[in-house]
């Protein structure tokens, strides 16, 4: 464990670098995740086809591939972010992680709306609530109940797949832990040990997280 | 048609969904031309960039990565689902020197990343064991946990009746649980078992990082080869989405029958059964 004290300060840049990661790929696939589910249950056919084609497409391709796509392929495409080279690497990163995140924040969205009963709209519409009171008072404080499990189950497997940013030029946990066992050949276990307790433990935070979420939303 | 979102449209909400159609075509169509002129302004439409698919030994050579990348999804599957059923069975037995044990080690196997497991017997027995096998073995620890999760649910939702007339025609507890209570269970939850093996061969790929010869290294060396790597990616890309998308609609079609059968013969697929457990398909 002499390695880990040693280096603390490039295992915390390992953290650190996966923190952030993690924190911006959440917010990301948040945000676009709600948008491909409001267009997978859209009126409009074309948006859902959209939808329907972007989740089936996206999520049945490895992460890799998308996080090598991004890294090598937008470059060629010309379409970059920043002069910075870290800066560029840890964006396409992101965009990597919300493309492919966001199909499995969409599902847990739609099978969340589904699991509230039609009655319960329908008797909000029948009391004359319009379409905007329906989806806020009575149909979304419902669905986010049953949201909240399913999306901490997908946001806690993206904590883990930020790993693969590390195929991308990105300096997180796994980037760390190569950087150390190359400099310290001997305590290769010793690191190895290290990297996983640090992922056990950002998991359970996450977690913790979660779980509170879910009471609060609960008691709502 | 009536929904949890809309009721049944009246003319005003029929005008507006025509109107939001059109909107909604308007974009998607405006979406997917802003790619294709990316791609085409970038230089990746030309014809020298597509026509080394043509080949008959790039085809070929496509096939064979396609294998060696098939090689590890179906090594890794079938120790998965022996690893997954013995962790199952220790987690089910009434012992709990055995079944305390397993499922600690079935919570942790949980938490790291599979690429991290991977990175285990790769760093951890420093060269000793080939690329192939350190992705196979990380593969194998994480879904292994996860089917032995998913076996344990499906035994959980069997009737109790099953584990009951086993110990009564005088079976052992491990007895009744390999030869009744399991193969139930691995019946009953084959859609979210076919679920898992999309994620594994999906996770197969994590083996490029390690340097393994499979699909994606292929697909990338081909691309700086002939210098198409957009090309190239998106091919590869195409590759996997129809193996996976196979095996997916494999997975809903069994869904589908197993659901009818239970019906009307009443067998072990029991209704009301967890759905998916827990991150397992991400």
């Amino acid at each position: 464990m002499q390695v880990i004290v040693d280096n603390l300060d490039t295992f915390g840049r390992g953290v650190w670098g996966t923190v952030v990661l993690f924190l911006w790929a959440t917010a990301g696939s948040l945000v676009f995740g709600t948008l491909l589910a409001v267009l997978r249950v859209a009126p409009s056919a074309a948006m859902r086809a959209a939808g329907t084609a972007y989740v089936n497409l996206v999520r049945n391709t490895p992460l890799t591939l998308i996080m090598v796509f991004c890294v090598l392929g937008l470059p060629i495409l010309r379409i970059t972010f920043t002069d910075a080279v870290g800066t560029q690497f840890r964006i396409y990163a992101i965009l990597a992680l919300v493309a492919y995140t966001s199909c499995f924040v969409c599902e847990a969205i739609r099978s969340g709306i589904n699991t509230v009963p039609v009655g319960q709209a329908e008797a909000a519409r029948a009391i004359g609530l319009p379409f905007g009171q329906v989806l806020s008072l009575v149909v979304l404080p419902q669905a986010v109940k049953a949201v909240i499990p399913p999306l901490g189950s997908v946001l806690i497997a993206m904590l883990k797949n930020t790993s693969i940013a590390s195929a991308a030029s990105n300096y997180e946990l796994i980037s760390a832990m190569r950087n150390l066992i190359e400099q310290n050949g001997n305590a290769v276990i010793a690191i190895l040990l290290g990297i996983t307790v640090a992922y056990v433990l950002l998991v359970a935070v996450v977690s913790v997280v979660i779980a509170l979420l879910e009471r609060a939303a609960v008691t709502v | 048609m009536t929904s949890v979102l809309y009721d049944a449209p009246g003319p005003r909400a029929r005008a507006l969904n025509r109107v939001l159609s059109v909107v909604g075509l308007a974009i998607v169509v405006g979406v997917v031309a802003f790619v294709v002129w990316r791609l085409q302004s970038a230089m990746q439409l030309t014809g020298a960039k597509w026509s080394v698919f043509s080949y008959t030994d790039i085809q070929r050579a496509l096939l064979r990565a396609w294998w060696a990348t098939m090689k590890i999804a179906l090594v890794a599957i079938v120790l998965s689902v022996v690893l997954g059923a013995v962790l199952a069975a220790l987690r089910l037995s009434t012992v709990r020197a055995l079944s305390l044990p397993a499922t600690v080690l079935v919570q942790f196997l949980r938490a790291p990343p599979v690429l991290l497991m991977m990175f285990w017997f790769f760093y951890g027995a420093k060269g000793a064991i080939p690329v192939f096998w350190c992705g196979v073995l990380g593969l194998t620890l994480y879904n292994g946990a996860i089917i032995a999760e998913i076996l344990r649910a499906g035994v959980r939702a069997l009737p109790t009746g099953q584990r009951e007339a086993g110990l009564a025609i005088g079976l052992s507890a491990g007895q009744v649980t390999w030869t009744i209570l399991l193969p139930q269970a691995l019946r009953s939850m084959l859609p979210s078992l076919l679920a898992q093996v999309v994620v594994i061969l999906k996770d197969t790929a994590l083996i490029y990082i390690l340097g393994y010869s499979e699909l994606l290294r292929w697909g990338t060396g081909l691309g700086t080869q002939y210098f198409n790597l957009v090309p190239a990616t998106l091919v590869i890309a195409a590759v996997y989405i129809a193996t996976n998308s196979i095996v997916a609609g494999a997975a809903k079609l069994l869904e589908r029958r197993l659901s009818t059968t239970s019906r009307t013969t009443r067998t072990a697929a029991m209704p009301g059964m967890p759905e998916q457990v827990g991150s397992g398909a991400v």
